[in-house]
């Protein structure tokens, strides 16, 4: 069942085999720590230059072409024949190439999202129905964190090809707040009760003003667009007070909003419409009125 | 009472300290500081000049303490006044306009902030606490510009007497028109983190500022000096500026008639 084969190790360790072996070994050890000096230092010079995704692509891009040729002519050393490995892996590599269309384009919608920018690690994107923080930009995906603390991992293809929003892009944003308020209020009193809470809240931004714009003539009330400007890292901060202190003072001054309204009128061949009281206070229940 | 002075905490006293409208409370208890802060509303003028310089008074339950332990046996605090820690738009009267060729001056007044410091030999800061808390606003437009305060107190042409309370200090701002066409501001951007404190014995000055006007499509030649304006009486530097002083920032200052609600 099992041979015994004897090595022979004079045969295989001849001067000629173990100077080969010698140069391939150093090939490789020097070869990569030359590689590795030279990603450090691109690292270093990269770091203020270029973005940290263009960094890590370089030093990537470094790296592997780096050891692509060390490992050529580690192969050539070993006598490898290099036309029939390139016809070999030529072949290989149509069908890698048809097995991988889809990573294929992930990583090159990466490169097209690394070159246009559409957003930064940090920034707050919504795509689709997802809302999150950008925590890093690859180059095969896009990751993640949304606010309740889940990873989202994106194919970089799927964010070329699909409308995106960067909630924080630019530094300043503007929170617009719908008001409704009574049709016996007085628009003007009101104005200027909402400008006054914009002056005071610290967070709102006195430039760009804020504007307040009468909508529309709703369905039981008069609709106000209130939009304050606040700069896009307070964004808790102002929608938290602004709303608030718009209630508090609205309750103080008396400015109505009013609830939804509807008034109920029988059919004139049925009558009056029979009204039964449930569960009056301290009363009787079922008591017609 | 002489302001700006180390003053000796006693242990387990609470000081109240009033400057402008914030007053500030701080104890002590052997290596624990504890500072609190409250605004004044502003009712009367009075309510601005009356100054208190660590007055020791009964401390009350209610205050929100915020605490540091400072290591060694530091029982010296001051309270430092220095500007601002971002640039603060400012406003003329009225839309303003300086015909080419031409200059005005101009004094604002900036609300300080106060530095609390603790120690002799080698002093720690512990916070600062503004005298005024002053709204955000934006000097750019929608996409690009930086965050600054709003003044409300709008750049006077002259030194007034204003109700003064040690809480604001006066800039000395002289902007010249070197361009070919009339200068038409409505507000500009005093970047105050390059301003100097001093202190002279009736009030607070900064550095004077000269602002050359080139053109709209130029960015502002600002120069700041390195000495104080020489008003208001020998000066006495208090606290240094938030970032070097640069003998000349060319920085876009002017922001000019233009529709900035993007709606």
């Amino acid at each position: 069942m099992f041979k015994l084969v004897a090595i022979d190790f004079k045969k295989i360790l001849t001067p000629e085999n173990l100077q080969v072996a010698l140069r391939v070994a150093l090939l490789l050890g020097l070869g990569f720590l030359a590689l590795k000096i030279i990603t450090v230092i691109a690292a270093k010079v990269s770091r203020n230059r270029l973005s940290p995704q263009a960094a890590m692509i370089l030093r990537k891009a470094i790296f592997y072409t780096g050891a692509t040729l060390i490992l050529i002519n580690v192969l050539q050393q070993l006598g490898f024949n290099l036309g029939a490995l390139l016809g070999a892996a030529g072949i290989v590599g149509i069908a890698i190439g048809f097995a991988s269309q889809t990573s294929i384009s992930n990583l090159i919608s990466g490169l097209f999202l690394l070159s246009e920018k559409p957003f930064a690690v940090g920034d707050v994107i919504k795509i689709g129905e997802t809302v999150g923080i950008i925590s890093s930009i690859d180059l095969m995906s896009t990751k993640i964190r949304t606010f309740d603390n889940k990873f989202i991992r994106i194919p970089n293809e799927k964010i070329l090809n699909t409308e995106l929003t960067n909630i924080t892009y630019f530094p300043i944003r503007r929170l617009d707040i719908m008001i409704r308020i009574s049709y016996q209020e007085d628009f003007n009193r009101v104005r200027g009760v909402l400008l006054e809470l914009a002056e005071k809240n610290p967070f709102c931004l006195n430039e760009p003003e804020p504007i307040i714009i009468f909508n529309d003539f709703g369905e039981y009330a008069c609709e106000i667009l209130f939009g304050i400007w606040y700069a896009k890292e307070d964004f808790l901060s102002v929608k938290n007070t602004i709303m608030r202190e718009i209630r508090e003072r609205f309750r103080s001054e008396g400015i109505e909003v009013p609830y939804p309204q509807r008034s109920l009128h029988g059919a004139s061949s049925e009558g009056a419409l029979g009204v039964r009281i449930v569960n009056p206070p301290g009363g009787k229940q079922g008591r017609k009125a | 009472m002489e302001l700006w002075k180390p003053v000796h905490l006693k242990d387990e006293t609470c000081y109240l300290s009033k400057i402008g409208l914030m007053k500030v409370w701080i104890k002590r208890f052997q290596q624990d500081w504890y500072i609190a802060s409250e605004p004044v509303p502003f009712r009367d003028p009075k309510d601005v000049e009356e100054v208190h310089y660590f007055k020791a008074v009964k401390e009350e339950a209610t205050r929100e303490w915020k605490r540091w332990v400072v290591a060694g046996d530091a029982m010296e605090v001051s309270l430092t006044p220095l500007m601002p820690d971002r640039p603060v738009v400012v406003r003329p009267g009225l839309s303003l306009r300086v015909p080419k060729g031409h200059e005005a001056l101009f004094y604002v007044y900036i609300p300080i902030w106060l530095r609390v410091d603790v120690g002799s030999a080698r002093k720690t800061t512990l916070c600062e606490i503004p005298t005024t808390v002053l709204s955000n606003t934006w000097f750019g437009d929608q996409t690009s510009g930086e965050l600054c305060y709003s003044l409300r107190s709008w750049a006077k042409r002259r030194l007034e007497k204003v109700p003064y309370g040690w809480h604001q200090a006066a800039c000395p701002v002289q902007v010249s028109n070197n361009s070919n066409s009339e200068l038409d501001f409505q507000r500009f951007c005093l970047h105050v983190e390059h301003l100097a404190v001093y202190h002279t014995s009736t009030m607070l000055w900064t550095n004077k500022v000269q602002v050359v006007f080139r053109g709209e499509d130029q960015a502002s030649q600002i120069t700041i000096s390195a000495t104080a304006p020489g008003t208001g009486g020998a000066a006495v530097r208090i606290s240094e500026p938030r970032k070097a002083l640069q003998k000349s920032i060319v920085r876009k200052s002017f922001n000019f008639l233009r529709n900035l609600t993007g709606f």
